[in-house]
């Protein structure tokens, strides 16, 4: 694998590229007319397709390692879609619309939809109890979401459910970028210096606790840091499914299943996921609109049913 | 007593319900406050209608002729809907149940009113509204490029009634992939006059939030507010909007 890894180096650089200048078509007017639509529209989609989609993988991957289990996501747990409850509830009910405030609000809604799926399914549950406990709060935050949206004081927000159950990154400002971003970079930076602990964690609690790990401790840092920075890119971008999941299971590839080292991978393809998903949208025809959700599960669909039929082989076998 | 008093209050005895935003401002500016039995809830709200305060003076149905028929109206306005089975069991309740066609032209809205007006049995409370658009279309301005912008980048058909009370005021419509500018368009390609809907600015929205992004924000020196509320129907109060709309532009 390692062989073809500096053949996939220029893969990053390509994308960032192609998500600034495409389509051409906007970009070939006047110069600061280009330079305007590069740094007003392309950069704070490109920065937060790249730091929203390094957020899902990173955060994937934590989870993933908490409940040592491959299934376990932003989208499964019903974090994202508790997050975006939480924006929408208070964004539109308790006044708090500024793009940090609505960062907040997501934050504790994610840290809520994942208390309670430890609440439902334990702390290391398997794989079934985890999709469905997981499949349940997303169920019922994504109708809860819909229905705060319908009863929301603007007649208009209920016709935006789907951007914040499916995701988007069109007409983001640099501010929102920012909003979404600085906070979900903390947040991110002290989950990933806690990847050593989480491989430690893989061994089992009563082994990462005489190695100096205090797991429930460990278990409410990666609650908390994941809460806020998923939370913080939601309340900016909405929802987006299945990056959390297929990250994480290509990066643990990659570091021969260490759960912890694949945290920062997991960031990085999460990250490239997230930017190609959104060049895909761009391929609508005019006037129309892919929603960003929509490619990603086209996407991750596959790769989630090849994970669970590999956990139902080794299940069986 | 004379006999245009006894008409006078013959037509002040007609009980009248409007189950439609639009044709309770029809109802609310040509009718009498005593005939008006009920008007939709969207006239009670001050985000939907400048004439909030009259409507609230008179009681609120959900749209339904159910909600109003209770209220014995003899005349039931409303706006679109298929005709047939509503009138026919408005029919029933002893009620006539007018279904006023949508309107194209600021033309149309008029004649609207001349209806609705001589329904009300007061055709002349329709004739100021008529001289006000003789008075606009005589003064007609220079057309220059000009796009109304809603939250999220709503804009118009250059076909539709909007687009018209548009041309009234001085600005041409341009036509838009979907009847929405994109954020690259109005970089691109800004028209020479942004009109700008004012309609639930004050509620969060992500349509809101795309009306503060920088790109939108830059555009101010181009950029009319107007009053959103009117727009929604496109009727009568639109004849003072375009007015405003034409002082506005003179100002800058």
């Amino acid at each position: 694998m390692k062989r073809f890894v500096p053949l996939l180096l220029p893969l990053p650089v390509a994308l960032c590229a192609a998500a600034l200048l495409l389509p051409l078509a906007p970009l070939e007017g006047p110069p600061d007319l280009a330079r305007l639509i590069l740094l007003e529209l392309r950069l704070p989609r490109l920065l937060l397709g790249l730091g929203y989609g390094a957020v899902l993988g990173l955060t994937g991957a934590a989870l993933q390692a908490l409940f040592a289990n491959p299934l376990a996501s932003p989208d499964i747990t019903g974090a994202s879609s508790g997050a975006a409850l939480g924006a929408v509830i208070g964004s539109t009910f308790l006044g708090l619309a500024s793009p940090l405030a609505m960062g907040a609000s997501g934050a504790t809604g994610a840290a809520l939809a994942l208390l309670l799926l430890f609440a439902v399914a334990g702390r290391r549950p398997d794989a079934a109890t985890l999709l469905l406990a997981g499949l349940a709060i997303s169920l019922a935050t994504g109708a809860l979401t819909s229905l705060a949206l319908a009863l929301a004081p603007s007649p208009f927000a209920f016709y935006e459910a789907f951007d914040w159950l499916m995701g988007s990154l069109v007409d983001r400002s640099l501010g929102q970028a920012a909003a979404a971003l600085v906070p979900a970079l903390f947040a991110s930076a002290l989950l990933a210096r806690r990847a050593a602990a989480l491989d430690r964690l893989a061994l089992g609690e009563d082994v990462a606790a005489s190695m100096g790990i205090k797991p429930e401790r460990l278990r409410q840092e990666v609650v908390l840091f994941s809460a806020i920075a998923v939370g913080a890119c939601v309340a900016v971008c909405g929802a987006v499914g299945f990056v959390g999941l297929i990250a994480p299971v290509i990066a643990r590839r990659l570091t021969r299943g260490h759960p912890g080292r694949a945290l920062l991978p997991a960031a990085l393809i999460g990250a490239l996921i997230l930017v190609a998903a959104d060049l895909l949208t761009r391929l609508a025809p005019l006037g129309r609109t892919i929603p960003l959700g929509v490619v990603t599960a086209s996407i991750g669909t596959p790769i989630f049913l090849w994970v669970l039929l590999g956990m139902r082989g080794r299940m069986t076998s | 007593m004379p006999a245009s008093a006894l008409a006078q209050a013959a037509d002040a005895a007609l009980r009248v319900a409007s189950l439609n935003l639009c044709t309770d401002e029809l109802l609310l500016l040509l009718g009498q406050p005593q005939q008006i039995v009920s008007v939709s809830h969207l006239s009670h709200s001050p985000y939907e209608t400048a004439l909030w305060r009259v409507a609230r003076g008179h009681r609120v149905n959900d749209g339904k002729l159910e909600s109003a028929i209770a209220l014995r109206p003899q005349l039931i306005l409303t706006m679109g809907g298929a005709g047939g089975a509503r009138q026919t069991l408005a029919r029933r309740f002893g009620a006539r149940l007018i279904e006023l066609p949508y309107p194209n032209t600021p033309a149309e809205v008029v004649a609207q009113a001349l209806q609705v007006a001589a329904l009300l049995g007061r055709p002349s409370a329709a004739l100021p509204y008529r001289r006000q658009l003789a008075q606009l279309e005589a003064t007609r301005p220079q057309l220059e490029e000009g796009a109304f912008l809603g939250g999220g980048g709503l804009s118009l058909s250059p076909q539709a009634l909007g687009a018209s009370w548009l041309a009234l005021a001085g600005f041409r419509q341009p036509a838009l992939p979907n009847g929405r500018f994109s954020l690259e368009t109005l970089a691109a390609k800004p028209p020479k006059w942004l009109i700008r809907s004012d309609y639930r600015a004050q509620q969060t929205s992500r349509g809101t939030a795309w009306l503060k992004h920088p790109l939108v924000t830059r555009l101010a020196p181009r950029t009319l507010t107007t009053d959103g509320r009117a727009w929604t129907c496109g009727g009568l109060p639109m004849l003072a909007e375009v007015a405003r709309l034409r002082a506005r532009r003179s100002a800058r």
